[in-house]
């Protein structure tokens, strides 16, 4: 650290290089119209200034058509790839002094490369080329030693600007250190602050009292002292001392802007605050940025010394950044980033059959259990596909979810990573969000004083999930307002002079409390559920989340809860849980797949939506009708499947994704039947003992079980009662059945 | 090398010429290699002891234009930024005197220059540039002697902020003294602060951070621009003092500020039953002599974030007790004037209990002025000004949400208060940033007292059954105070560990629980009862000086739960 800066001792011989830079510059040629004419007829147009790239350019700025060059140090790097003498590090690390030579080696008045222009001033051109174009006239009627005052600079009507290699990796702010001061360096962040364009003095014109000359002073530094006494032959010989007045007409200016940028989130270490930067953009670069863009800007790093109140210099020092080239990375910065070693995992877990199990127990891992509610959270952050019809009507794609359950059932936990994971989201209570909160409203900017639309978490949650927690809780006016969210995407507003429709193009994630806080198994679910039908029919899946008790899923639970408390992590539940970051880049991929059902599978999906309506027309006769099977259901199919099918990555919608679907809507329907008997839903003693069963079939592969067998693994849990009553249970129902002497078990063969 | 002898007083009273000579000696000695004298370690080595490091004088009680120009001071600081980056300076120059002698300087700790009648050649090819970095640093003046808070004080206290202000009659300075009171967590009260010049990249050094630097003081150079309404940066870091780090150390590495070298954990651990037995008796007087509540204080106090991974933030207890009483003294003058004081009556008693026991507390009433025109968290436009939030670790807040009154929130209101639920949901402060939020982790320790529940997100709630009136604070001598300080802080700090077959006992209990619970057609506990629990087991295996869970403590602290619990529900069958 403590040598950052030595002053390094190099042998350059800048005469060579300059020469080197003259020639590139002359004989570069650009391959893309290389290959237009080049292979037509090779030897004519050999020395057409056409093919070569800067030559071209060249004129094209002595036409004054153009007033930047780039200098691209990719075509430095594919020429000096010929003749390898580090040309292109010197430039890269001493910036400023072969920007230096590349004006010279272009400007130079004897042996400089700016051709000549082809055409005559006109009336389209500047004032300032008029100037140049009568000075021009006026220097070829002068002496020799007068041309000397004019700087190149002055003459000079094109800013040269480097642009970086390709290759070149931005730094972050914190990296640029004293070892970057004069090398060109790219570096990347966000623009926060952008001060107005100002003109820059770069040659400021004198005009003598005394004699009429005409004195240039050439400003290289932020200060400088305006020259006072006329220093001309004219003046000197006279011994006059003429006092000289500045000429604003024949100054020159430059657009100078100076610009703040900061570095961004991922940039920071942790615990650290963002560091910023200044940085100076001149000429044609000045209104490239504005605050909000994120860029990587290459520039000189430079340092200044620090001048304190009184001018005086200090030991200390300004640093910068001179802007030579700026790249705009994104507009909105809300966008994903393609981190290709994240591509890498995403693309590795396309080709794992059981991506879709895994990203679903990913999701909220520290939440033990409701394995069929994560998989359809999944499916709600991926989403299915949006249609536009020919007639402009649309069909929403974006799955509404809606959780219902009783308290401490961790529904809030669920939907507040949801609202992390998923690239847009908002997170709301019902009790604290009005329809207007959750909609637009007209707000007064309190920095321009302007009225400016406020979107609601709903406009907010644009293409993204709107998660909102205590759907029970809000008034019924508000949540009428979330009617035309749900089904049309939009928001309409019109207040305070101001009518329009915004897209609301969002997924709704409810969750709510049944009727009095908790689940009263002594209610029907409707009763339980109050919610109105035309709300609830638009969310494609609702769960009802209970908190019952049951052994297995206790000890579970417990086990999992003192494993974190006594490990201090979570206990590894067999799979490499995903990371938030994963996951997102794969529903970022996902959702960037459209896939279509096949027509052999449309018969399909007709089909078991008639199975589910008929299914209902029998609930409805035996009074137990839950949820309305209506058409929204089998788009809710659809769109299960279709978001099935995207996380598959694939194409096409295939039966399986429908069988999943159906399953999903399965459940979520079972998870809503009668509680008050134990026969359904939740893990009974008798289906129990059926499934411990199951496994002594797998264990033994034999056609049939021994009774006895039976008999002692079941009752180390349960009661012989029990395993009989689910014995005689499953023989109705045609499962098994036992021989005579009750001592074996048989299987009723599928096949049969 | 030779051996260089510098006495202690040498050091403090003139460091940089030590350090010139230090730097100058190695450089003759060993020209040729480039490697620089450790002046850190030099110091490092003179400043060995506890109290070699007392001669310092420090910056935190005395005020620092009583401390002369470039002498060795220790400042211990929060770092409030971290983000003002580095700063390139000339390490060494060459000088040329007027009869032609040049001259080479060598300049690190400071930021003048030492030329008289010489030129300085700032573009002579010679010159070494290097970095260093610099942060923004300040600290509350303590009033710890709560017990004899009076009018002497708080009269020193108006001494020490017009010492402050009195810098410079200039108008432009009082602006920024504005300005630097906005980089404050709390905007009324007094504080010290400085710019912190450190000459090694150390990216460990956080924001937040408690650290001790000792190094070279730099006054504030006291130019203020004559212009007087341009504002820069530099306008306001040149109204504060100024200290170049020779070297660091972190005041508080285990959390621990009252980490005292005569107490160890053995001794604590010996003597925890009776300290926990006496300072419940001093809580609970505070609480009208509510034992229940009083406990679960005492337990709230010792618990910190241990554990931090994937999202899982262990260890936090948000306590809410409810049914405080509201008695206000002047609920009229209730606005920012009065500042982040309790005014309810009742709040004030339990701060002072707070206060005498924890190393950082703050008072902060939530009343929708409060809500709305102080910012809770640290924002920056193009600087960093800090929020209420912006505290060390292991700071304590008492929330008093019942002087809260009906009415409109701003967008600030609400803004703080997003950012309130964050820190007692996940204990992570966000810091605003145009175009970028951060969220860095804190470990803020909060109590709520409420009316009824508290609408803020808390972990536990225990109605309050105490009468305030009827028992008086009790008097507490200082070596008991001190005795009590130890006791938590150390006991806070402490490892802790659940063995295997609790484990399994914890797990059944809760398993027959529920089954008990599905039974008898009570309320089931959830998955958030039982990691409350766990938390509370940890507390309470800590507050009685054991270090490992057993079943005797969790049955003891399930029992306390479940007092608490019943209590909540007689609450809310009251009439």
């Amino acid at each position: 650290m403590a040598q950052a800066f030595q002053t390094l001792k190099v042998n350059v011989n800048y005469a060579k290089d300059k020469n080197e830079i003259k020639l590139f510059l002359l004989k570069f040629e650009d391959k893309g119209i290389q290959t237009q004419y080049g292979e037509m007829d090779i030897d004519v147009e050999d020395d057409n200034p056409q093919n070569y790239k800067y030559l071209r350019q060249l004129q094209l700025i002595a036409n004054r058509v153009k007033d930047n060059l780039i200098i691209e140090l990719d075509d430095i790097a594919n020429w000096t790839d010929r003749v390898e003498n580090g040309l292109l590090l010197r430039i890269k690390e001493n910036i400023r002094r072969y920007l230096d030579l590349f004006y010279q080696a272009i400007d130079n008045k004897d042996d400089g490369l700016m051709p000549k222009p082809q055409k005559d001033i006109g009336i389209e051109d500047d004032v300032i080329d008029v100037i140049m174009q009568h000075r021009k006239d006026r220097d070829a009627q002068r002496s020799e030693e007068d041309r000397a005052h004019f700087p190149p600079v002055l003459t000079r009507r094109y800013t040269l600007y480097f642009k970086p290699l390709t290759t070149d990796q931005p730094l972050s702010i914190r990296e640029v250190g004293g070892f970057c001061v004069g090398q060109l360096v790219t570096v990347q962040g966000i623009i926060t602050r952008v001060h107005d364009v100002k003109p820059f003095l770069m040659v400021a014109g004198f005009s003598c009292e005394m004699c009429g000359e005409e004195v240039f002073q050439e400003v290289t530094k932020k200060t400088y002292q305006p020259l006072i006494e006329c220093p001309s032959e004219n003046c000197r010989t006279n011994n006059v001392k003429g006092k000289l007045y500045m000429q604003t007409r024949s100054c020159k200016f430059l657009p100078f802007q100076e610009v703040k940028m900061q570095e961004m989130t991922e940039q920071v270490p942790v615990g650290h605050i963002p560091r910023s930067m200044t940085v100076y953009l001149y000429g044609p670069l000045t209104r490239t940025v504005n605050p909000g863009d994120v860029v990587n800007i290459s520039g000189i790093y430079q340092a200044t010394p620090h001048q304190n109140y009184r001018g005086s210099n200090t030991l200390l020092t300004d640093v910068y950044l001179e802007a030579q080239y700026i790249q705009q990375l994104k507009k909105q910065y809300d966008k994903m980033e393609k981190d290709p070693l994240i591509q890498e995992k995403v693309l590795q877990l396309s080709r794992d059959p059981n991506a879709y199990t895994l990203l679903a127990k990913s999701i909220a891992p520290e939440i033990y259990g409701h394995e069929d509610v994560k998989r359809a959270l999944l499916l709600q952050l991926v989403g299915g596909v949006s249609k536009t019809m020919g007639d402009g009507m649309k069909i929403r794609g974006d799955i509404n979810i809606c959780l219902m359950g009783d308290p401490g059932v961790a529904k809030s936990q669920l939907l507040k990573y949801i609202c992390k994971v998923a690239p847009r989201g908002v997170y709301t209570t019902g009790r604290g969000s009005s329809g207007v909160g959750l909609t637009a409203s007209v707000e007064r900017d309190p920095v321009t004083d302007e009225m400016v639309l406020e979107g609601g978490a709903l406009v907010l949650a644009d293409n993204g999930i709107c998660c909102i927690d205590e759907f029970d809780k809000m008034e019924d006016t508000d949540r009428t307002a979330i009617h035309e969210v749900m089904e049309q995407q939009t928001i309409s507003i019109s207040k305070a002079g101001i009518t329009t429709t915004l897209n609301a193009r969002t997924s709704i994630l409810a969750a709510a409390n049944p009727l009095h806080g908790r689940y009263n198994p002594k209610m029907s679910p409707t009763h339980n559920i109050n919610l109105p039908a035309a709300l609830m029919s638009r969310f494609d899946i609702l769960f009802l989340i209970l908190d019952t008790h049951n052994n297995d899923l206790d000890e579970a639970m417990a086990s999992h809860v003192a494993y974190v408390h006594q490990h201090g992590k979570h206990p590894d539940i067999g799979i490499d849980v995903l990371d938030a970051s994963t996951i997102r880049h794969y529903i970022a991929e996902a959702r960037t797949k459209r896939p279509v059902i096949p027509q052999e599978l449309k018969e399909y999906i007709v089909g078991s939506y008639v199975d589910l309506r008929r299914e209902q027309k029998n609930d409805e006769s035996r009074k137990k009708e839950h949820s309305h099977v209506s058409p929204r259901t089998i788009l809710a199919v659809i769109r299960l499947a279709t978001a099935l099918a995207r996380i598959r990555l694939a194409d096409s919608v295939i039966r399986e994704d429908i069988d999943e679907a159906l399953r999903l809507l399965e459940i979520s329907k079972d998870s809503m039947r009668d509680k008050s008997n134990f026969t359904k839903g939740d893990k009974t003693p008798m289906s129990a003992i059926y499934e411990m069963i199951n496994e002594i079939r797998s264990r033994t592969e034999a056609d049939f079980l021994d009774y006895d067998q039976i008999v002692k693994e079941v009752t180390a849990r349960y009661t012989k009662d029990q395993l009989e009553s689910c014995i005689a249970e499953y023989q109705t129902n045609n499962i098994w059945y036992m021989n005579e002497e009750k001592t074996k078990l048989f299987y009723v063969n599928e096949s049969d | 090398m030779k051996d260089i002898t510098f006495t202690t007083s040498d050091c403090i009273s003139k460091p940089l010429e030590v350090v010139k000579t230090l730097i100058g000696e190695s450089n003759s000695a060993e020209a040729s290699s480039k490697k620089e004298y450790d002046v850190p370690t030099f110091f490092q080595n003179v400043f060995a002891t506890e109290e070699s490091m007392f001669e310092i004088p420090s910056l935190n009680d005395t005020h620092f234009s009583d401390i002369p120009h470039c002498t060795l001071v220790r400042f211990r600081a929060m770092i409030q930024n971290t983000g003002l980056g580095h700063e390139m300076f000339v390490s060494s120059y060459e000088t040329l005197g007027h009869d032609g002698h040049k001259q080479w300087k060598f300049n690190k700790y400071s930021d003048d220059m030492d030329v008289k009648d010489e030129i300085l050649d700032l573009n002579a090819p010679g010159n070494q540039f290097d970095e260093r970095h610099l942060y923004y640093c300040n600290y509350a003046y303590k009033k710890r002697d709560s017990s004899s808070i009076g009018i002497e004080s708080s009269i020193e206290a108006i001494v020490r902020s017009t010492a402050n202000l009195n810098l410079n009659n200039d108008k432009g300075t009082n602006i920024g003294l504005e300005k630097l009171a906005s980089k404050f967590p709390f905007p009324n009260e007094d504080h010290v602060a400085a710019i912190v010049k450190i000459y090694d990249k150390d990216d460990s050094l956080k924001v937040t951070d408690v650290v001790e630097f000792i190094g070279v003081l730099a006054h504030p150079s006291n130019e203020m621009d004559s212009q007087g309404d341009e504002f820069s940066l530099d306008a306001v870091f040149s109204s504060i003092p100024c200290l170049h780090a020779i070297f660091y150390r972190n005041v508080y590495p285990s959390g621990n500020p009252l980490e005292s070298r005569l107490t160890d954990l053995n001794v604590i651990q010996s003597q925890a039953n009776r300290t926990r037995s006496s300072l419940l008796q001093y809580i609970s007087s505070a609480l009208g002599g509510d034992e229940l509540v009083a406990e679960f204080v005492l337990l709230q106090l010792l618990s910190r974030i241990y554990n931090r991974r994937n999202g899982l933030t262990l260890g936090k207890l948000v306590l809410n007790i409810s049914n405080v009483p509201s008695t206000c003294i002047n609920t009229e003058e209730n606005s920012l004037s009065s500042g982040l004081i309790h005014s309810n009556q009742y709040s004030k008693r339990i701060a002072a209990v707070l206060e005498s026991l924890l190393p950082k507390y703050h008072d902060l009433p939530l009343t929708l002025s409060t809500l709305n025109e102080l910012y809770y968290y640290p924002r920056s436009n193009e600087e960093l000004d800090s929020g209420v939030f912006q505290v060390s670790q292991g700071t304590w807040f008492l929330i008093d949400e019942t002087v809260m009154k009906e009415g409109k929130l701003g967008d600030i209101g609400v803004r703080n208060l997003q950012v309130l639920n964050e820190i007692l949901d996940n204990q992570k402060l966000k810091y605003t940033f145009p175009f970028n939020d951060f969220e860095l982790e804190t470990d803020i320790g909060v109590i709520i007292l409420s009316d009824a529940k508290s609408f803020l997100p808390v972990d536990c709630i225990i109605p309050l059954l105490g009468n305030p009136e009827e028992t008086l604070m009790l008097d507490v001598r200082e070596d008991l105070l001190i005795e009590f300080r130890n006791y938590l802080s150390i006991l806070r700090c402490a490892e802790f560990s659940i063995p295997d077959d609790v484990s399994e006992y914890i797990q059944n209990e809760f398993v027959r629980q529920r089954k008990n619970a599905s039974i008898s057609g009570h309320p089931l506990m959830t998955q958030a009862d039982l990691l409350l629990r766990m938390t509370l087991a940890r507390l309470v295996t800590l507050s009685f000086g054991r270090l490992e869970l057993t079943t005797e403590l969790w049955d003891y602290t399930q029992k306390l739960d479940e007092q608490r619990k019943q209590r909540i529900v007689n609450f809310e069958q009251r009439p």
